[in-house]
């Protein structure tokens, strides 16, 4: 007989406790995250859907493997976020090739937010294209790529981001501020004007 | 049910996979916080070691070595034991940060502490006295005598003026006595002129001291000055626990 598991009154932590002593409710944490860390791995990667699958059916057997690890201090999100994005950086490591650019709409987005971001002197010039954002964004660092999306795409404030990179929360500012320094510098090699 | 949860649920039945047991990773934290404080009490004792270098560096003696005190000191310093503790100050900070929480503190601020830990760990040992054995230690590594600083190298020139050794025996008269030197040699010392004993040095038997003055002939050494070879914590500057000169190395 089918056991019925309401997962929607349950939080991520109780999930955790429920999944060590009954492995169908593992299934709840995934169907809870499977959107947004495909959602993720796509943006700090663009691998193709099949490499895509692979790698999120990788990252939830890791998570479940580790779930004793779990620390309660931390919010499940940026523990799986972290799993999850190491798996990634590990997978790139393994068939040796950089992730790819951030694209379509999160171009437009990430646009955005840095233009919201900034003092009003330093504006941003709104026609500049998806394109050139793509063409952007691929020229930065990882690093700085990464922290991109976890700030403006993921919507991650600074504790969690520390914690899904694990730096400090103080580094992480300087990363951000870096990381918006280096978009202007590409955008203006490229020769777009703010 | 999605079809990705679906496939990886099927595969976490199918091949029998369960979480790791929480005792593996409390393991791993207290191995890695262990090999810290193991780095911080390495640390350490390269810091009881540098002190006590530092402080029986014959810095007392540098007027008549005709040294000035920064030439004197770098040539001196103590380098394998500052490599020493720099490697083990970053060893202890890297342990630290691949901890759980690690990552949350500040880069500084742990190795700022790791060194803090170690000069006041360090500080203590050599104020127990264990530092000379320590040295001693590092010493006796194969290829790290050629890497240190040899003091004793200073004290085997009698001809010029600079003896020590061991006192033997205390002879007829005040402040005679007779020293075996660093080189083997027996001397009979008695006082000069100019004669200044230092307060730390206890003239009696089995003692180590640094002597100053000149040959008068092939057994007799004229002292003008007689320091201690080791000073150490105790308010007249006498030592605790005396290690004795590298004779090994000498003869």
């Amino acid at each position: 007989m089918a056991v019925i598991r309401d997962c929607n009154l349950k939080s991520d932590e109780e999930l955790v406790e429920l999944t060590l002593s009954d492995q169908g409710w593992y299934l709840c944490l995934m169907q809870r995250y499977e959107a947004k860390l495909t959602r993720f791995i796509r943006r700090i990667s663009g691998v193709n859907d099949q490499d895509l699958e692979d790698i999120l059916q990788d990252v939830f057997i890791k998570v479940y493997r580790n779930l004793n690890n779990f620390d309660l201090d931390l919010k499940f999100s940026s523990w799986i976020y972290r799993i999850c994005r190491n798996h990634v950086i590990s997978h790139y490591r393994k068939v040796q090739s950089r992730p790819q650019s951030i694209g379509g709409e999160d171009g437009e987005l990430i646009l955005h937010m840095i233009k919201d971001d900034n003092d009003p002197h330093e504006l941003i010039d709104e026609t500049l294209s998806n394109e050139k954002i793509q063409k952007v964004l691929s020229q930065m660092d990882k690093k700085y790529q990464e922290v991109i999306v976890l700030k403006y795409l993921e919507d991650k404030d600074y504790q969690e981001i520390s914690d899904i990179l694990k730096k400090p929360v103080g580094t992480i500012g300087t990363l951000l501020s870096r990381a918006k320094k280096q978009f202007k510098q590409v955008v203006q090699k490229q020769g777009t004007e703010f | 049910m999605t079809n990705s949860s679906k496939k990886t649920l099927d595969k976490i039945e199918k091949e029998k996979i369960a979480p790791k047991p929480k005792w593996q990773f409390r393991l791993e934290q207290v191995g890695l916080w262990s090999l810290a404080v193991v780095s911080v009490i390495i640390g350490s004792n390269a810091v009881a070691a540098i002190i006590f270098r530092m402080v029986n560096n014959d810095w007392d003696t540098l007027k008549f070595l005709q040294r000035s005190p920064i030439g004197h000191a770098l040539t001196t310093l103590p380098y394998v034991w500052i490599v020493v503790l720099g490697l083990f100050v970053l060893l202890a900070y890297y342990n630290t940060r691949h901890t759980k929480k690690g990552y949350k503190y500040n880069t500084y601020g742990v190795v700022i502490g790791a060194v803090l830990a170690s000069v006041i760990v360090g500080t203590v040992i050599y104020s127990v006295g264990f530092a000379p054995r320590v040295d001693r230690f590092m010493e006796s590594v194969p290829g790290m005598e050629k890497l240190m600083h040899s003091r004793e190298e200073i004290w085997m020139h009698p001809e010029k003026g600079f003896v020590a050794g061991e006192i033997q025996q205390i002879l007829g008269g005040v402040g005679i006595f007779s020293i075996e030197d660093l080189e083997g040699q027996y001397w009979v010392v008695r006082p000069g002129e100019d004669y200044r004993i230092h307060p730390a040095v206890i003239i009696m038997e089995g003692e180590y001291v640094r002597i100053i003055g000149m040959p008068e002939d092939t057994e007799t050494f004229v002292a003008d000055q007689i320091m201690p070879w080791q000073f150490g914590f105790a308010p007249n500057g006498a030592i605790h626990f005396q290690s004795k000169p590298n004779f090994r190395r000498m003869k």
